[in-house]
């Protein structure tokens, strides 16, 4: 019996010191994690929404689900007055939900995109964030390097200046559209689908035009949003929704 | 065996990676980029000499029927303050490790150690070690993705080597191109070291 109580008591000690050593460090640590996430927010809205950098946001919740959750908006305003749009668009793509923070102008025309989350296959999917680095190796190694600081990724610079018909993925760097980071388009079309699909609810409501209907939530919500209830939106809005509805595993991306 | 020969062992002679094939999981899963070698491998490193120092001082305490959950207690600690610490002081390295880190805990190379070395051995020969292995697989994670990222991406540590217009491998990156990887680089390291017995 003595042993058994040894047995409990040593787990039982070693546990106890992890946890108020583990705590002592979550206090130290945790207040530094939070400032950077709601910086990084901030950054990324700011950067979407280039054309009014001074503007202020009002944050609005609607009735309306899209891929599988609440659509939320925040409006822009500059003195008083509405000057554009930002919203959050979640796309499904291969290994991860893709989030982008999208800014609008009063015409429907984004200003900027950021994506603030991927998961997506390094040197694949993973794309969506590359800076087209104009430095090699060696320019770095020999100090020849040009300060790259302020680029931004090429594939999200595409979006600038579109309005949601424009939002067609194209494999041909010749073609007119958001030309895909690769050959198969499973990123690509997750972001330019979600993006197109957010735009083009948020300029139904605004507007009051009612063309894309409000989808309440779904009595079966898959919460993973990985139900297909979202592509309503692309369809009913001329039903041009061909390139966005890849389904993941059907068009392979070489992998 | 001298000091020196306890910190030197797991860079090559007992490489845990190309040698005693411990922590293939993390070795092939973040050697995509060399950036995502060197974190993985430092934080690796961190938990190694943690947990081999603190085993080391406890071994005599612990029973020896609960001495796996005491060294996984003790390994997870040490794996959830360098998560803690990661997230606030190199947010963007632990991003891209994602899951990889908090998956430390489960890497054998540390459960092996505590458990073939540590517990039997004092604090600073189990500290030299966990210096020693924590070396040697950084090193086996950086020769590999040094390899895939250059055949894969055309980049190293995130910048072009051959230009633009290079063409890459893909499959170097992925998955298939890990296992390649390895499995000829052990083959290598195998053939050295016939080569050497022979000479010898």
């Amino acid at each position: 019996m003595g042993n058994f109580f040894r047995l409990v008591a040593t787990l039982t000690i070693i546990a106890a010191l992890a946890s108020f050593g583990l705590s002592a460090v979550y206090n130290s640590t945790h207040e530094i994690t939070e400032e950077y996430k709601r910086q990084e927010e901030a950054s990324a809205r700011l950067a979407a929404l280039a054309c009014d950098p001074d503007a202020t946001f009002e944050h609005t919740v609607t009735e309306c689900h899209l891929d599988g959750r609440a659509f939320e908006y925040d409006t822009a305003m500059l003195d008083g007055e509405v000057v554009g749009y930002s919203f959050k668009a979640y796309g499904k793509g291969y290994s991860s939900t893709i989030e982008t923070i999208v800014g609008v102008d009063l015409t429907g025309t984004i200003c900027g995109i950021k994506i603030t989350y991927q998961q997506e296959t390094p040197g694949l999917g993973a794309k969506v964030m590359e800076v087209a680095s104009q430095n090699t190796l060696w320019d770095v190694v020999g100090g020849n390097a040009v300060d790259e600081a302020g680029v931004k990724p090429w594939f999200q610079v595409q979006f600038e200046g579109r309005t949601a018909e424009e939002l067609v993925v194209v494999k041909n760097p010749t073609e007119d559209g958001i030309l895909a980071i690769t050959g198969a388009t499973i990123s690509s079309d997750a972001v330019t689908g979600s993006i197109r699909r957010g735009l083009e609810l948020l300029t139904s409501i605004v507007d009051g035009t009612g063309e894309v209907p409000c989808e309440a939530a779904p009595e079966d919500m898959d919460p993973a949003g990985d139900s297909p209830d979202g592509s309503a939106g692309g369809e009913a809005a001329g039903g041009d929704a061909g390139p966005t509805d890849a389904v993941p595993g059907v068009e392979g991306e070489g992998r | 065996m001298s000091a020196v020969s306890e910190l030197t062992k797991g860079v090559y002679r007992e490489n845990p990676v190309f040698r005693l094939a411990l922590g293939l999981c993390p070795a092939l899963a973040v050697s995509t980029s060399v950036e995502n070698a060197l974190g993985m491998g430092a934080a690796a490193t961190f938990v190694l000499i943690g947990s081999n120092a603190v085993v080391s001082l406890i071994r005599k305490a612990i029973p020896a029927k609960v001495r796996i959950p005491c060294y996984i207690v003790v390994i997870a600690t040490f794996v959830t303050v360098v998560e803690l610490v990661m997230g606030a002081y190199l947010p963007e390295l632990s991003k891209s490790l994602g899951i990889f880190i908090p998956l430390i805990v489960v890497n054998c190379i540390i459960l092996g150690r505590a458990e073939a070395f540590a517990s039997k051995n004092g604090i600073f020969r189990s500290i030299l070690d966990a210096i020693g292995m924590g070396i040697g697989f950084t090193f086996a994670l950086v020769l590999i993705s040094a390899l895939r990222e250059v055949l894969g991406d055309g980049k190293l540590m995130g910048y072009m080597v051959f230009g633009p217009n290079f063409k890459p491998v893909l499959m170097m990156i992925l998955a298939p191109g890990a296992f390649i990887t390895m499995g000829l680089l052990m083959g290598m390291f195998n053939v050295i070291d016939e080569r050497r017995q022979r000479k010898g």
